[in-house]
């Protein structure tokens, strides 16, 4: 989601909306004691019961996603902009002051909502950029489990590659190996090549996101100088296998920085919906038990 | 005059003349060769590269004879002449065969594989009569390496130090078999035999008839029989035979086969016995054989239910009822366009109608051609009604019989008889002819057969000829700007070359065979004859042009525009160039929340038509999901033609989809997925009977105003574009049809 010029509107009709209530209150203010239970503030708080219950049918909305009644991104415009107007209107409902704790709860609830939805539109207003810039590998996220065991499957046919072909020759074959190529004695090498790969590449790639972010090479540079030594070691015919596992590891490096961009992209709801369907309740019974008693 | 002179001038009078051959008189018509004249005599010239069949080459020169002149000449090319005396072994000519023995066998890798196998090597058999070297002093490597050999095919082995460039393959693939797969390639010594352009043999366009193997005199092309095909072995089935090749031969289907190919390839044909109520073929099923009814009777249907996968449309509740009122109405009909056909083309001689996909088939019937020789899934269920014999065939054997007259003889005899009049029929533009006149055509048009690639019909061609298809596939195209654009590909059923006999103009389109192509051809005067017999028929097919012209136009117009940008590497790389319509979404504004997903799903029964993932192009994600392209070879090889696009952009999977995944293989962007869904006939009462297969590719939601994913993003990322209007700005160049369109156009608005 962009906040971008086509939320201008709503933008201007939130301000002159704000603006307006703002003058009727401070009219109201002039000429007596503001309060809830006043007629302006009863409106004000009907008005702002009635942003939180349009902006919490955006839920329902989403649920039925083919239903014809609107396209969602125009139901999500208003839950932002009303959902925003609701705080100014709490505030003038409650004349900035909390009598009880119910409503001070409930101003607090309010505040929390709004200032949650605030933060998540900022994250969904710039998390995406990032995204797209910083994981060109992005896959969808519920593939990552998928994806990352494909990586170690590849990983392993690479490093099985390298190791094969810079082994000692031996057996039967060996003698036309021998005969047609040069192969150097790496046998050292190879050994350690070998140890890299089980104790740090296959770990690496099969580990959780947290738990990976702990392993050298979850750092690039560090990943780098790494398979830059090994192919000073070895001969040119080894360098793309090796690249191959260095693009594996920066595969997997990318994937986790996807499951952690989602996590903050996505998180910020478990604050915002219980909050949300909190609230909601609580200013129901709120305006039940003020308008009966 | 003397007798025998006025006898030689009797001769010359009736045709005839005498010549002397090995101190015999042989009489003869003029023109005969040196060889045949010895044949008629009695007398045996030994050869390597004549047959009897096959134009003479006199490439090998074994058959050498002396003929009183200055030269020993080839018997099999060297004409007779009257009064020629020949002789055929004198010791001259004797030694010289011997001398080509022995060149011929220095490089031969005796015993080759032919000796081995059959020991009936013609070279190193007439060899060893003639007395050559013995085999230790010979050499058995060739001096200079040759190819390796080519064990490609799954049917011939190709061992090319083994050859001796008698070219009786290239005379028996050119001019008995006309498959024109096999020529010579190189210069001097190296030359070889090679299949096209120098492929391999198994990639060529060799259809494996055998006719090259069974003409080599060497073991130059030796037929895998022993790690080749043998159906008795790949059928998990009691009711299985074999079949004798004199049974084969005895049958009136296969005379003129040749017996040698049918021995070679013993185990391509086989017996298969059914019971009533037997499924011989299952539609969707995957295949690489034909049938031939011998004895009984079958029922060829489509056991897959006509469908339709739409969303639950069960009303009764009252919440529902609210729902439907709020859910999108969905339409059967696409507005302008027929509901159905009236028949369902498959692969069998009849077409089945679509109100009741069920037709009878009898001895004498062959079905499953196309399954055969293009290996597409099998279009229908064949089930026996009666206890039915039949003959399988591998392809190999069947484009054989294809090419024996009797047999085309006898299939076209059924075809038309049984299937023409309603294959014409089920063309919309032929449902109101008489069957007088019906009956007219049936005699006077023509069956051809094209092979892959081969072009039917060239753009700017006299028009000659309307066209039916009758089984494969034909791409239909334009040139423009020096490349070709695909218009349409045209399935069983379809037809072409209507335009030009109606405007009497050239082509306006190529047609070129996809695959093995039969088409029946009316010509002109018939077709001209049809039109002022029944003038409905005219309007019916100038309505038809109208719209095609329409529909041309405005698809050349776009790529037009297209083709006038500068392509952009990565633009083409991705094939977007090709799609007429991408579902993109704006990497910068998607949360990946998946509702574009979830709504596709939500408005599909379930099963989601896009996916959110694929290539990437500037900020923007180009999904899964169907491009509508230009050139859609999703189309390709449907059994039952049940993927087309009609008169609108997107591309539709009709309701007799048989679910053989087919379209799912072609589509090069992996946009189309078979599901199973639940069995449900449309109309019925809604049960449930087990599980049914079909593809499934984005319909572009054509019944409502919006695709749901777009609808049903919150964000604003996903839209369905243009890709060449939509990204004319990124990639520099104004793409748009307006600012392409040409000037008087625009000043005539």
């Amino acid at each position: 989601m962009r906040i971008d010029a086509t939320h201008r509107p709503w933008l201007w009709i939130t301000i002159a909306v704000t603006a307006l209530c703002t003058v009727a209150y401070v009219l109201y203010a002039l000429q007596a004691t503001p309060g809830g239970g006043t007629p302006l503030g009863i409106a004000f708080g009907a008005l702002a019961l009635a942003c939180m219950i349009f902006a919490a049918l955006l839920s329902v909305r989403k649920r039925f996603p083919i239903w014809r009644i609107g396209r969602t991104r125009i139901w999500m415009k208003a839950h932002l902009w009303l959902g925003f107007l609701a705080l100014p209107l709490v505030l003038l409902h409650a004349a900035f002051h909390a009598r009880g704790a119910l409503a001070a709860i409930l101003m607090l609830l309010t505040i929390i909502v709004v200032l949650s939805g605030i933060f998540g539109a900022w994250l969904q207003h710039t998390l995406p950029s990032k995204m797209f810039r910083e994981v060109p590998y992005e896959t969808i996220y519920d593939q990552i489990g998928v994806i990352r065991s494909q990586l170690t499957a590849e990983a392993d046919r690479h490093a099985a590659s390298v190791t094969e072909m810079l082994a000692p020759a031996r057996g039967p074959g060996a003698t036309v190996v021998l005969t047609m190529l040069t192969v150097p004695e790496l046998g050292e090498e190879v050994a350690a090549f070998d140890l890299f790969y089980k104790s740090q590449i296959g770990p690496y790639l099969g580990a959780e996101r947290k738990e990976a972010a702990r392993m050298a090479l979850y750092d690039r540079v560090t990943a780098h100088q790494e398979f830059d030594g090994y192919m000073t070691l070895f001969p040119q015919a080894a360098w793309p296998a090796i690249h191959a596992l260095e693009d594996v590891c920066e595969e997997k490096r990318q994937l986790d920085h996807q499951v952690r961009l989602h996590h903050w992209l996505h998180s910020w709801l478990l604050v915002h919906l219980p909050v949300s369907a909190a609230l909601l309740l609580l200013a129901c019974i709120h305006a039940v038990v003020a308008l009966r008693f | 005059m003397s007798d025998k002179a006025i006898a030689e001038v009797a001769h010359e009078h009736s045709g005839l003349m005498t010549l002397t051959i090995d101190d015999k008189e042989v009489t003869v018509p003029h023109g005969t060769t040196v060889f045949d004249a010895a044949r008629l005599a009695g007398i045996t010239i030994p050869t390597l590269c004549h047959q009897q069949n096959q134009t003479p080459v006199g490439v090998c020169r074994i058959c050498l004879c002396d003929v009183g002149e200055r030269a020993l000449q080839a018997a099999c090319v060297f004409k007779a002449e009257p009064g020629m005396v020949v002789h055929t072994a004198s010791e001259p000519v004797v030694a010289v065969r011997k001398t080509l023995y022995e060149l011929m066998l220095s490089d031969h890798p005796s015993p080759c594989q032919r000796q081995r196998q059959s020991n009936d090597c013609e070279l190193e058999t007439q060899a060893a009569h003639a007395g050559v070297l013995p085999q230790e002093v010979r050499f058995r490597q060739r001096a200079v390496p040759v190819m390796s050999a080519d064990d490609s095919s799954l049917s011939i082995h190709v061992d090319y130090s083994a050859c001796i460039l008698c070219d009786r393959c290239i005379r028996g693939c050119s001019e008995i078999r006309h498959n024109n797969v096999i020529a010579r390639q190189g210069k001097g010594y190296f030359t070889t035999i090679a299949f096209d352009a120098n492929e391999p043999m198994g990639n060529s366009t060799c259809v494996s008839c055998g006719e090259c193997m069974v003409s080599c005199p060497t073991g130059a092309l030796t037929n895998k029989k022993i790690v080749g095909q043998n159906l008795l072995e790949q059928i998990d089935s009691p009711n299985v035979y074999s079949v004798d090749t004199e049974d084969l031969l005895a049958l009136p289907i296969f005379k003129g086969v040749s017996g040698t190919f049918l021995e070679l390839n013993a185990g391509a044909v086989v017996k298969r016995t059914y019971e009533p109520g037997d499924v011989i073929v299952r539609e969707g099923e995957n295949g690489s054989t034909a049938f031939y009814i011998l004895e009984g009777d079958c029922d060829v249907l489509l056991g897959s239910p006509r469908a339709h996968v739409s969303t639950n449309d069960d009303h009764t509740s009252f919440l529902s009822k609210m729902r439907s009122k709020l859910l999108p109405q969905r339409s059967e009909k696409r507005p302008g366009e027929k509901p159905h056909p009236s028949h369902i083309p498959i692969d069998a001689p009849v077409d089945l109608p679509f109100d009741n996909p069920i037709a009878q088939l009898g001895p004498g019937d062959l079905f499953g051609e196309m399954t055969c020789m293009s290996f597409y899934p099998r279009s229908a269920t064949v089930r026996a009604k009666t206890p039915v014999v039949a003959l399988e065939m591998l392809r190999n054997v069947l484009d054989v019989m294809q090419k024996n007259k009797t047999f085309r003889a006898q299939l076209e005899a059924n075809y038309r008889g049984r299937a023409l009049s309603t294959h014409l029929r089920s063309v919309p533009i032929f449902a109101g002819i008489s069957e007088d006149f019906i009956d007219l055509l049936r005699d006077r048009v023509e069956l051809i057969r094209y092979a892959p690639g081969q072009v039917i019909c060239n753009e700017g061609d006299p028009a000659d000829s309307f066209y039916l298809i009758r089984i494969g596939f034909v791409r239909v195209s334009q040139m423009r700007n020096d490349e070709e654009m695909v218009l349409a590909y045209l399935p069983r059923g379809g037809y072409f070359g209507e335009m030009g006999l109606l405007r009497d103009v050239p082509r306006t389109a190529t047609c070129t065979a996809l695959d093995h192509v039969e088409v029946v051809r009316i010509h002109a005067p018939d077709f001209h004859s049809m039109l002022d017999r029944f003038p409905g028929v005219r309007m019916e097919i100038e309505h038809i042009a109208r719209q095609r012209d329409k529909e041309n136009a405005a698809h050349l117009q776009r790529a037009t525009s297209s083709m006038q940008a500068l392509p952009l590497h990565q633009f083409l790389a991705h094939g977007l160039m090709d799609a007429q319509s991408l579902l993109i979404l704006d990497l910068e504004k998607c949360t990946r929340c998946d509702q574009c997903v979830k709504a596709c799903a939500e408005a599909h029964d379930g099963v989601t038509r896009l996916l959110r993932d694929g290539v990437r192009f500037d900020k923007y994600l180009v999904a899964t999901s169907c491009r509508q392209c230009r050139d859609p070879l999703c189309m390709v090889g449907c059994p039952v033609g049940s993927i087309r696009r009609r008169n609108s952009l997107e591309v539709i999977i009709e309701d007799w989809c048989v679910g053989c995944g087919l379209c799912a293989s072609n589509c090069p962007y992996g946009n189309i997925t078979v599901h199973e869904f639940d069995r449900k006939d449309a109309g019925g009462n809604g049960e449930v009977h087990g599980k049914v297969r079909k593809a499934t590719s984005c319909d572009l939601c054509h019944d409502l105003a919006e695709p749901s994913c777009v609808y049903a993003c919150p964000h604003d990322a996903a839209h369905r574009v243009n890709p060449t209007e939509f990204f004319s700005k990124m990639l520099g160049q104004d793409l748009s049809e307006a600012a392409t369109e040409p000037a008087a156009l625009r000043d005539a608005r």
